[in-house]
């Protein structure tokens, strides 16, 4: 728990507290809500930029937990932040779905929208966070890899809607909804999964290190 | 590691493809301050953040006597600029049950510190004092410093000299510091150990150390020789040797 207070309170970069309410960008009428997810994404990344400038990594090294402690951090930080971000989309998500209905321009803020998500970020947070645990310096290609991957999965979500037999996945009725279930159910088990899949591998990457 | 030896370092090795430090040895006892002696690139920081945990050694052993409550201290290295001393006090005493809040405000008043201001707004010296503050107050067994007196005035390096011999007056605590400051060895140290081009050339308390290098250059037991002058014959004896005929 130290570690984490630790993140937000000297670490985090100060527009973490802004990026956390982003969410309510689902209540703009029409807009490209998977933008969301990459702001998700870039919290983070700004953190990490953050921590180099205030030599945040060689401080919680020299904390009791050494390295191990650096990289278990990071990985709660990025996670709970994102975890943070979406639940609080949820209510305006809830609330746009109520009075506003339909996105003519991109998916819904739907079921299958926070699933999608879910798996984006997944992949982003392995990719960029093990990637930059090889060196503890690097940052630029593992946000460049990271969100190539995390924009395939979102394109892939973009694209369903459309190809035939697939419109109920961009639907905010209630049955279609129940439908969409299965995405989240994956979504947040590869979200999960990924927590500790990512934290174990920056862990190992990290030990080869030097600061 | 002995009973008494508060950190082992044993036949520690580090390869860099430009640099290796080879078959590092020493100890430190209870109530003792060791000064790590050595011109830049001689391996003095590549040994302390090896002891630190920063680095992994290739071979060798290093044993603390209390490896969760190490304090550790890079001279010169600014951690949160923009947040006040305060936040990171608060922050940083969470990690440590030991934590002697008494002894930090102890510190503060002896260094002049006023821990409501932002790093950012104090000097050099103050930020090393204010780094010195938190890392002498959680009573670890052994304090690490790296340059803890570089870029810093001489009273102010007079005052970090006083706190660092109380701090190990206890018997309980010790020191291992670098410098190339000479004049703080003469100042503080009671143990010396040279490192030269990542090899240990000699380590010994402070009165056998003069004596064996005035043995080596030559000179009689009551002849002067100052660390500095130590320091310049070894380096120097090592160009003279490497320059071709």
């Amino acid at each position: 728990m130290p570690l984490l207070i630790k993140e937000y309170a000297l670490a985090a970069h100060p527009t973490t507290w802004f990026f956390l309410w982003l969410g309510a960008l689902v209540l703009v009428p029409t807009y490209p809500y998977s933008v969301i997810f990459f702001f998700a994404m870039l919290a983070p990344t700004l953190d990490l930029v953050y921590a180099k400038q205030t030599q945040d990594i060689l401080y919680t090294a020299l904390l009791p937990g050494g390295k191990n402690g650096v990289v278990w951090g990071k990985v709660l930080y990025t996670f709970t932040f994102q975890t943070g971000m979406l639940l609080l989309t949820i209510p305006w998500a809830y609330l746009r779905t109520l009075y506003i209905q339909n996105n003519p321009i991109a998916l819904n803020t739907n079921v299958t929208y926070f699933g999608f998500g879910l798996l984006a970020l997944a992949l982003f947070d392995f990719i960029f966070l093990t990637g930059f645990f090889k060196t503890g310096t690097k940052i630029g290609w593992p946000y460049f890899w990271g969100t190539l991957a995390a924009l395939l999965v979102l394109g892939v979500m973009e694209t369903l809607p459309h190809l035939p037999g697939f419109a109920w996945v961009n639907s905010v009725q209630l049955q279609d909804l129940w439908r969409q279930l299965p995405f989240l159910l994956v979504g947040i088990v590869v979200f999960v999964a990924s927590f500790f899949l990512t934290h174990h591998r920056s862990l190992q990457r990290f030990k080869q290190v030097d600061l | 590691m002995t009973n008494k030896n508060l950190l082992v370092v044993e036949h520690l090795t580090k390869n860099y493809p430009k640099f290796h430090l080879t078959d590092i040895s020493f100890a430190l006892a209870p109530g003792t301050i060791m000064g790590l002696i050595g011109v830049n690139g001689a391996g003095k920081s590549t040994i302390l953040k090896s002891i630190a945990g920063l680095v992994t050694p290739d071979e060798g052993t290093i044993v603390n006597a209390a490896t969760d409550n190490l304090a550790v201290m890079l001279g010169e290295t600014v951690y949160y600029p923009e947040k006040r001393l305060a936040t990171i006090t608060a922050i940083t005493r969470r990690f440590y049950p030991t934590w002697d809040a008494a002894q930090y405000r102890y510190y503060l008043d002896f260094f002049k510190l006023d821990d409501h201001q932002r790093v950012k707004t104090l000097s050099t010296g103050m930020q090393i004092k204010y780094q010195l503050a938190v890392a002498m107050s959680h009573h670890a067994p052994v304090l690490i410093l790296d340059e803890p007196t570089s870029g810093i005035d001489p009273v102010s390096r007079q005052a970090i000299g006083q706190v660092l011999q109380h701090y190990v007056a206890d018997g309980q605590h010790s020191i291992l510091f670098s410098t190339h400051i000479t004049t703080d060895l003469a100042a503080v140290a009671d143990t010396i150990t040279y490192i030269h081009e990542g090899k240990l050339l000699y380590t010994a308390p402070k009165a056998a150390f003069s004596a064996h290098f005035k043995q080596q250059f030559g000179l009689k037991a009551t002849d002067p020789l100052s660390f500095d002058e130590i320091m310049l014959k070894i380096e120097r004896q090592v160009l003279v040797d490497a320059t071709p005929d």
